[in-house]
């Protein structure tokens, strides 16, 4: 599989195979496709208007009849009177057998039931979807998704309501000189693009174009695979600033992006940034909860207290950006009393001694200084680790401080890793777990022709370190101003809003020969395009098959769930493989994406109409034990110490102290980001329901610290000014004792910039106006906190 | 008949707003319509915080004093415990949202009447585990059951988890608060 | 964090104030008759303008209960609850309607002798529907400034107080040389008015002691969103300027205020001070009331 494996690989052993409605997940059999259940056994809503008024509201409250009649009779409608009237469950007993004969009396449908993935963010929650004539009307969490763990979060629910949404964009769209948009035929916009990709080809070679796409399934099969059509290596996986240093640090450590943290039954877990309830991971949280129910200590080291802090023991607000020193003196307990894995070591690890020297400095004294954690507290901490090891972890943190943060967030990926390698707590009980790698097997290539590109991606000489499976999007940017790429193709990345310095994004997006993207709606990156290709909505496409590693791989569907709305739109399988005829390599598109994904689901013994009827199911893939390590892929086959390649990208072959570019001093603070329970990124903010409650929540205020804004004579919503060296912007504050003093905590995506995106326009601040943008030194990540902000009261 | 009543523990809500956002879309009301309000406190001072965040909603009081001022009986005890609203009655008045001390009803623009939670009946009725906001809690924070069950959850978990009500006998509430 | 915005705005304070204001009006009415038998003009203008001012009240009630608009019928429903405080309400209002139609058509039959009976019958609902306009806000038990024994009277001698002052203004436009006759009635009004402020010194002193809910509510009325409208409005314009004037016309007879025109000003724009008083008086209680707090 040439795809990023982008999925946090989740515990599922403890997780029932089965939908959320009982279902029995047999992924042999193959069950209808849609399953139409009975009216009687779905829960009707109680106010249930439209889908409804079709009963008798009389028979749903037979003990509310007279008034209710008298009242239709007085003409008050239908819809007043599907009210509450019938709350009472043993009238509503009554009321259920009514409902049950008459629905079998009008021979109403009941409720079609489709299992499906989220879109609200990469995570893909596992859902199963009602739809009544056509609507949605309900949606519950898959049990047997890993990652959803049977539950959704806030914006699962709330982004829903996009397929519909009056904001989308509805037909193919040509921008005219003067930067508006006019409607273009989908015949129109294939054959100018191809016209235009194949002549730049021909004139600069396929290096000059490239791809970034956000973390779908369909789209890491079908862009890649028309990229490498086009002979083109220059794909670049998107997550709004996310993992990218994290991933590629741990990869200098153990070959791999991630692993999990075994937090259920680790007698300790630390958490190192990274809050699964704002950038909600509910198998996490679930996992969190489980850990504390058995006794388990949660440490939770953040300059900002998190939300899932409630479910820890202890909250340490590090100074942001100095990570990498709390962990050097931790690491530096360990070996200085000797209290690390030594057999583990010895037998599964390189170039120790040498790190074990560099670390004397690192003192806890030493560290205290820098990150204003306690000495004691490090050493506390740090003895603890290893007194409940191998059961105590630290997590690897999704898009935590050190995601893509700052100069030193590769750096503290890998001592991360490092740390947990001296607890010895590699694919042990409580531990660091490293799943076997699990993918589908090798399609027939007679039907399935594989096209190669040849060349090295754009950016990776310039960041060696980079993740392979992503690629630096950040640099395909800065490529594309200094004209080394120049046709780019965007899939629902929104890169103008959400990656540091959104102006010069702009300059660069301009210098483009040519720019597509195709998206739901319109974004800030898409108004620079100069096409803009209207995609179908999550809900309205059925998407290649993903498999999530665990201790049994299970494979997951995003499936088709409601009609197409808006019938100009096109699902992401349909758009590749027609521009792939334009561009006269249709031969390798041969091939409906049922087809693809019943081949691909063949491979690991299952089918299409199988995981239709399942949503989610298990396979029998490699082995997992706990215990036993898979092969681990660095250059040397074992846990790493020392990185060669750290030393030819200019970094010490084991990790030192490496401060971060800029660091806070006075009233200069550091301006920290970071996503919300209703806001993950820039997709699901022009929604209604999730406005109304931003709005309401005061979610889009910055929050500071009480003795700063005491000092700058700041109350609480006050409305303040905020500078950082490029832009300057104002808002209402929240002010709080929750956050380190140094700090000034923006939630990342807002300040939309989009007219058409009606909720969203103007609400709030942007983080990335304020940041500058410089890539992380050979991990050629955003460093996404590395500016400083002044703030002051607006009129004072 | 049964006593509905549901217990919230405040110290797993991690105040997602998973339970409001479902609560909406599964009872297809409209963005205006808030049937949940969160409380936001926060206790002690750097570096020792603690935040707390209440989910409030429909306390289906006992003595409930929306139902005792209602003009209209538009407000009234329905059985098994619970508080409803006969929207074919209502004259959208808002006397029971003026009078409801926790604030907690709120005025269907739409049908021009007063609203609020419904405690998800039907559901209940048809098998399913309950209330939407105890399906969707993210933390399992939320039980519904029958108070008047000794052997339910709900009630076991009431005692060894002392919860309250939100403001003492104020109303006779039949949600319960460990905080 | 919480918000708190008022669920009741304007258009309750209007009919509160509404209410009142015919209630007073038909009190006057019955005090004129034996204390002016001749302010004819005066007391017909009480008699038309109690029953309308309800009614006019009543309406601002069913623009803001929307539900009533979608399907009028539904009022028919105003009457189930006999625990409701507004279903009494309803009680008071109607056969205060009643009566004081009654005595609208008798006095515009030019029948001057209204049935004693009927008269005092009026008089004892006057008195239960500007009551009420204070009880519908004092049952509210999580609303410090509502929730006290303080504010039915208040509401009740302001409502005289506006009843008063809009048979003053009448008579001041209309019917100045009735004036002379209803000298009692205007006399009555300084007294009114002090009780009031006392009333509501009273009422911030008590409830700003009540609660931290207490003290937010008087927060707002004096240094908070409303105080310039309570400090200007209410307590200079509403109840000063009328007591000074009042005071002052003490001393002026009757007579002089038939005959002098800048008097006669004076007298139209302090009855039109007063009876904007009265409205921002329950304009502002209706605004200004913070909930306790439901956890802390």
């Amino acid at each position: 599989m040439n795809r990023v494996n982008k999925k946090r690989a989740t515990d599922t052993t403890e997780q029932t195979t089965g939908s959320a409605e009982g279902t029995q997940s047999n992924p042999g059999q193959a069950n209808p496709r849609n399953t139409r259940v009975n009216t009687a056994a779905i829960p009707l809503a109680p106010y249930e208007v439209e889908g409804g008024a079709a009963i008798p509201l009389a028979q749903r409250c037979p003990e509310k009849t007279i008034s209710r009649r008298s009242f239709v009779a007085a003409g008050t409608g239908a819809a007043v009177l599907a009210g509450t009237g019938c709350l009472g469950l043993s009238t509503l007993h009554q009321a259920h057998a009514a409902d049950k004969a008459a629905a079998e009396a009008s021979q109403l449908p009941g409720p079609l039931m489709r299992h499906s993935l989220c879109g609200a963010c990469s995570n893909q929650c596992g859902f199963t979807a009602y739809i009544v004539d056509g609507k949605l009307t309900k949606l519950v969490g898959d049990k047997a998704n890993p990652g959803g763990a049977g539950k959704l979060c806030a914006r699962g629910y709330g982004y829903a309501t996009i397929a519909s949404s009056p904001d989308r964009l509805t037909h193919p769209l040509k921008r005219n000189l003067d930067g508006s948009f006019s409607q273009i035929t989908w015949t129109q916009a294939y054959s100018e693009i191809s016209e235009k990709l194949m002549s730049l080809i021909d004139v600069q070679g396929a290096e000059a174009v490239a791809l970034m796409h956000s973390l779908h399934p369909s789209v890491s099969f079908y862009g890649r695979r028309f990229m490498a059509a086009l002979g083109s290596p220059n794909v670049y996986a998107y997550d709004p600033p996310g993992n990218l240093s994290r991933n590629s640090g741990f990869a200098q450590v153990f070959g791999a992006d991630t692993f999990l943290a075994d937090i259920a039954h680790a007698r300790l877990v630390m958490f190192v940034g990274g809050d699964p309830a704002e950038a909600v991971l509910p198998a996490t949280l679930s996992a969190m909860q489980s850990a504390r129910k058995s006794g388990g200590r949660i440490v939770v080291v953040d300059p900002r207290l998190t939300t899932s802090a409630i479910f820890a023991d202890e909250w340490l607000p590090i100074n942001p950006g100095t990570e990498l020193a709390f962990l050097l003196s931790m690491a530096h307990v360990l070996v200085r009393l000797n209290r690390y894995d030594q057999d583990f070591i010895a037998q599964h690890t390189v170039g120790f001694e040498e790190w074990a020297e560099k670390l004397s400095q690192y003192t806890p004294q030493w560290a205290e200084e820098i990150t204003g954690i306690p000495a004691e507290t490090i050493s506390r901490l740090a003895g603890e680790f290893a007194e409940k090891a191998p059961a105590s972890v630290i997590d690897s943190a999704w898009r935590g401080v050190y995601g893509c943060a700052y100069q030193n967030s590769g750096e503290t990926g890998r001592v991360i890793a490092l740390f947990n390698t001296l607890l010895g707590n590699w694919n042990q009980k409580g531990g660091a777990l490293l799943y076997p790698r699990a993918t589908f097997g090798q399609l027939d290539a007679t039907v399935f022709p594989v096209p190669t590109a040849t060349g090295e991606r754009v950016g990776d000489a310039d960041y060696p370190l980079v993740w392979e499976e992503a690629g630096s999007s950040a640099f395909a940017i800065q490529a594309a101003r200094e004209g080394r790429i120049s046709a780019m193709l965007f899939y629902g990345s929104n890169v103008v809003a959400e990656c540091p310095n959104p102006d010069y994004l702009t300059e660069a997006l301009d210098k483009l020969d040519l720019s597509v993207v195709i998206d739901v709606q319109m974004s800030e990156t898409a108004q620079l395009a100069h096409y803009v290709l209207p995609d179908t909505s999550y809900l309205e496409r059925l998407e290649v098959p993903e498999i999530v590693p665990g201790k049994k791989p299970t494979v997951t569907l995003r499936d088709k769930v409601l009609d197409t709305v808006y019938e100009d739109t096109r699902p992401v399988d349909e758009i590749f493989s027609e521009l792939a005829r334009a561009c006269n390599v249709g031969a390798y598109f041969t091939f409906s994406v049922e087809e693809l994904a019943d081949a691909q689901l063949k491979t690991v013994g299952l089918d299409l109409a199988a995981l239709q009827a399942v949503g989610s199911a298990q396979y029998e893939g490699a082995p997992f034990a706990y215990g036993s390590l898979p092969d681990i892929a660095t250059p040397t086959g074992k846990f790493q110490f020392s990185s060669e390649a750290c030393v030819q990208a200019g970094y010490p072959a084991s990790p030192e102290w490496l401060p971060p570019r800029v660091m806070p001093t006075g009233d200069r603070l550091r301006l920290i980001g970071g996503e919300q329970a209703l806001c993950a990124s820039t997709v699901t903010i022009d929604n209604p329901d999730l406005m109304e409650v931003i709005k309401k929540y005061r979610l889009t205020y910055p929050w500071i610290h009480a003795t700063v804004a005491q000092r700058l004579g700041i109350k609480d919503g006050d409305e303040i000014e905020l500078t950082s060296d490029i832009h300057s912007g104002r808002t209402r504050v929240h002010v709080t004792q929750a956050i380190n003093p140094t700090a000034l905590y923006l939630p990342s995506y807002y300040g939309c910039s989009v007219k058409e995106l009606k909720e969203a326009y103007n609400v709030g601040l942007r983080q990335m106006d304020f940041v500058p943008l410089h890539l992380e030194m050979g991990y050629g990540a955003a460093m996404t906190q590395e500016v400083l902000v002044t703030i002051k009261k607006v009129g004072a | 008949m049964a006593r509905y009543g549901m217990l919230i523990d405040t110290r797993s809500c991690v105040g997602c707003y998973a339970c409001l956002i479902a609560c909406r879309r599964q009872n297809g009301l409209s963005p205006e319509l808030s049937f949940i309000r969160f409380e936001h406190r926060e206790r002690g001072s750097y570096p020792a915080v603690f935040q707390e965040v209440i989910p409030l909603q429909c306390m289906q009081c006992a003595a409930a004093p929306c139902v005792l001022v209602c003009p209209t009986e538009a407000s009234y005890f329905g059985p098994d415990g619970l508080v409803g609203i006969d929207h074919g009655k209502c004259i959208g008045c808002k006397y029971c949202m003026v009078a409801c001390p926790y604030q907690l009803r709120t005025f269907n623009e739409e049908l021009g009447v007063a609203d609020k939670c419904r405690f998800c009946a039907i559901q209940t009725l048809v098998g399913g585990k309950g209330c939407t906001c105890v399906e969707a809690c993210l933390t399992n924070a939320r039980v519904i059951g029958d108070l008047d069950d000794p052997n339910s959850e709900i009630v076991s978990l009431i005692e060894s988890k002392n919860a309250l009500p939100i403001a003492g006998d104020l109303t006779q509430a039949n949600i319960f608060y460990v905080r | 964090m919480s918000t708190f915005e008022p669920v009741w705005g304007p258009l309750i304070a209007g009919y509160l104030f509404l209410a009142g204001l015919g209630a007073g009006a038909f009190v006057f009415a019955f005090l004129l008759q034996k204390s002016a038998p001749h302010a004819f003009k005066i007391r017909r203008f009480a008699h038309i303008l109690s029953p309308i001012a309800v009614v006019c009240g009543l309406v601002l009630l069913l623009i803001d209960a929307t539900g009533a608009l979608h399907n009028p019928l539904k009022l028919i429903l105003l009457f189930s609850n006999d625990q409701s405080v507004m279903t009494w309400g309803v009680y008071f209002l109607i056969v205060f309607l009643i009566i004081s139609v009654t005595v609208m058509v008798i006095d515009l039959k030019k029948n001057y002798l209204i049935p004693r009976f009927l008269s005092v019958l009026g008089v004892i609902l006057s008195f239960c529907v500007a009551l009420y306009t204070g009880v519908l806000l004092g049952v509210c038990n999580t609303f410090p400034l509502w929730n006290n024994a303080l504010l039915p009277p208040f509401f009740l001698m302001s409502a005289l107080s506006a009843g008063g002052a809009s048979l003053l203004l009448y008579g001041a436009l209309f019917a100045p040389e009735e004036l002379s006759e209803v000298a009692a009635l205007k006399k009555l009004q300084l007294p009114l008015a002090v009780i009031e402020l006392l009333f509501l010194a009273a009422l911030l002193i008590i409830t700003s002691h009540n609660s931290s809910a207490g003290a937010a509510s008087i927060a707002m009325l004096v240094a908070g969103t409303w105080s310039p409208w309570f400090w200007i409005g209410l307590v200079l314009c509403g109840l000063l300027l009328p007591i000074i004037a009042d005071a002052r016309s003490l001393i002026f007879s009757a007579k002089a205020h038939t005959e002098s025109a800048a008097l006669r000003y004076t007298d139209i724009g302090i009855n039109v001070l007063a009876l904007g008083g009265g409205f921002l008086l329950r304009f502002l209680i209706v605004m200004a009331a913070v909930p306790l707090a439901i956890a802390t």
